[in-house]
């Protein structure tokens, strides 16, 4: 039951990750970015937990409400910093904006790798909350956080839902469709639009990294890799922008991609699970781009040559 | 030497290596409109090839000799990788939007990555020491010089060359004089290979380290001066890529322990403050691209 409990907690943090950078890329955002955020939100609440966490004690109650305010912390953290980056990049569109969200997610990384007060690239340590993972507690411990996990990508998706039948939508449309044209009719697509969905949808990244840090309560720099953060990118891609196929396809990687890690596939003989696992990253990136070249391959195989006077190869 | 020259030399060197990565990105992308995120991966591959040449040629030869074999070798390996890649990843994918390609390319990056770690295994290797009569860091700085002229001189006084800057300026009138895209893509592609793979060698043998992730940061500081200095030829890239190179190599050498191990943080905290004061250095420009 702890098992299927802590997956449920993971898988319920990759939900939403790739929600949240969903609704970003949604509005024709294409951030890489997104585990600099979950990194500034586990680093965030690793200083809180540096500053205060000794005052805590053992009192549940306490500890709950530390670990409530360490998310809103991060939160608002992620929030301001994801505010003024997309401000000060109101300017770099499609690819340029992608590789400076990638690039600031690597200077995250870099400085708390180099950071001894948060831990280095040791990693930061933070003692149990609320419940501990003695024998006793370890069930109450994992089920809180699966609970809570579970009431957070609920809320998510239901506010994105909600979204979609909204006006909002409609502006994710017509920015995507053609971004001139929306700022002609009257959406403010710059600052209004695209700021304010990636300080939100950053927001809940750093929300979700201080849920992180106190469920594993250890976390390294190494976690907050690019290449971590390709199968939230992947089920993003996968999902095709949409809601509901995103949350499919983010538990359907997250499973694939844990039976790999598990060497299940050692049921066809432990040399054949250990095989698997250590070509993953490779499974990923193939994925990648057979998710991309993929639909269009198969056109072509069915023979459609792309829009009609426009040749599809040079 | 005294201390600020040794920094001086060695950022010159590091600053050439990430120009001309800087270049393979913007040559690309003068073309076909797409950051090609495996070229980090080529140029780990070649610095693999030059490895493994050195270790193939031993003692037997002289010291110049290995050098220049195994800078040709790495330059060869390293073309027909890209060539390789555009054939089989990005043809299936002209007239996709950028982004699209861009994932693409990623995708191909981290593939080559694993087939790299898996193949040579993810240690670190130490690169083949030649007993040159120079410094490897002056040698290095001659080759990559001269790759530089080499280059110029291909781009700007050649008929291939002044057929990749016509598809450059425009893709659909150079077709209609007479010009192949499909053919000049992928010289375009294996140029930038080349020389992505003789600064992997010159990485090899002045850093004296080679591992198959070893591209990732080399590679994303490239991106950017491709991004911020490519405003009109190859002059911006090149002062761009110089200057970051002598910063990063001046702050590792002057400033205080503490802080020179926050150098790569520094530097890429410029790259990022340059892309949002110019982000159509390159991107989103409205006059036509030149390489």
């Amino acid at each position: 039951m702890e098992f299927f409990l802590y997956h449920l907690t993971f898988a319920g943090i990759s939900l939403l990750l790739a929600q949240s950078l969903n609704l970003i890329w949604r509005f024709d955002r294409f951030s890489l970015g997104h585990q600099g955020f979950f990194a500034l939100g586990a680093y965030s609440g690793a200083i809180l937990a540096r500053l205060w966490i000794a005052s805590v004690g053992s009192s549940r109650f306490a500890g709950l409400a530390f670990l409530v305010a360490s998310m809103v912390f991060a939160c608002a953290v992620s929030t301001l910093v994801a505010w003024f980056l997309a401000r000060s990049l109101e300017r770099a569109q499609g690819d340029a904006f992608a590789v400076a969200t990638l690039i600031f997610a690597e200077i995250i990384r870099l400085a708390v790798t180099n950071t001894s007060f948060v831990g280095g690239g040791l990693g930061f340590e933070v003692p149990y909350l609320v419940f501990d993972n003695s024998k006793d507690e370890r069930f109450a411990y994992v089920a809180l956080y699966a609970s809570l996990v579970s009431v957070l990508c609920m809320a998510l998706y239901w506010g994105l839902r909600r979204l979609d039948g909204s006006v909002y939508a409609l502006y994710a449309n017509a920015v995507r469709d053609d971004s001139l044209a929306a700022e002609l009719s009257g959406v403010d697509v710059q600052r209004r639009l695209q700021g304010r969905v990636f300080a939100l949808g950053c927001g809940v990244a750093g929300m979700t990294g201080a849920v992180f840090l106190h469920f594993t309560t250890l976390i390294v720099p190494a976690d907050f890799s690019f290449l971590n953060s390709l199968p939230i990118v992947l089920s993003v891609v996968l999902g095709r922008l949409d809601t509901r196929r995103c949350t499919v396809m983010t538990l359907a990687l997250y499973a694939g991609l844990e039976t790999i890690k598990l060497r299940f596939f050692g049921l066809f003989g432990p040399e054949v699970g250990s095989r698997i696992a250590e070509w993953r990253d490779a499974q990923i990136g193939l994925l990648l781009v057979l998710s991309v070249t993929g639909p269009l391959l198969w056109r072509r195989l069915r023979g459609h040559r792309g829009p009609a006077g426009q040749k599809v190869a040079t | 030497m005294s201390y600020f020259a040794a920094q001086v030399l060695n950022g010159l060197c590091l600053g050439s290596i990430y120009s001309l990565i800087a270049l393979g990105f913007a040559l690309v992308y003068s073309i076909l409109r797409f950051l090609n995120f495996a070229h980090s991966e080529v140029f780990t591959s070649g610095a693999f090839a030059g490895y493994f040449t050195l270790l193939a040629l031993g003692p037997h030869f002289g010291p110049w000799t290995r050098f220049a074999v195994a800078t040709v070798v790495a330059a060869l390996a390293a073309g027909s990788l890209a060539v390789l890649i555009e054939r089989v990843a990005y043809r299936p994918l002209r007239h996709m939007p950028p982004v699209t390609v861009l994932l693409t390319a990623i995708g191909v990056s981290i593939t080559l990555q694993n087939i790299g770690r898996i193949a040579f295994s993810p240690q670190t290797r130490g690169y083949p020491t030649l007993d040159l009569p120079l410094a490897p860091r002056q040698v290095g700085l001659a080759v990559l010089a001269g790759s530089f002229v080499l280059l110029w001189w291909l781009i700007y006084r050649l008929p291939a060359g002044i057929r990749i800057r016509a598809v450059a300026e425009n893709l659909e009138t150079a077709r209609l004089m007479g010009i192949e895209p499909g053919r000049v893509i992928v010289l375009v592609f294996f140029l930038g290979g080349t020389f992505a793979g003789v600064a992997g060698v010159v990485w090899g043998l002045v850093y004296g380290t080679v591992q198959p992730e070893m591209g990732f940061l080399p590679g994303l500081k490239a991106f950017i001066i491709a991004v911020v200095g490519s405003v009109g030829d190859l002059r911006g890239t090149l002062v761009v890529g110089m200057a970051l190179g002598i910063i990063e190599a001046l702050a590792a050498g002057f400033l205080p322990s503490s802080l020179s191990a926050l150098r790569e943080v520094i530097v890429l905290s410029l790259l990022l403050l340059a892309l949002m004061a110019r982000p159509n250095g390159l991107f989103g420009s409205s006059t036509p691209v030149k390489v």
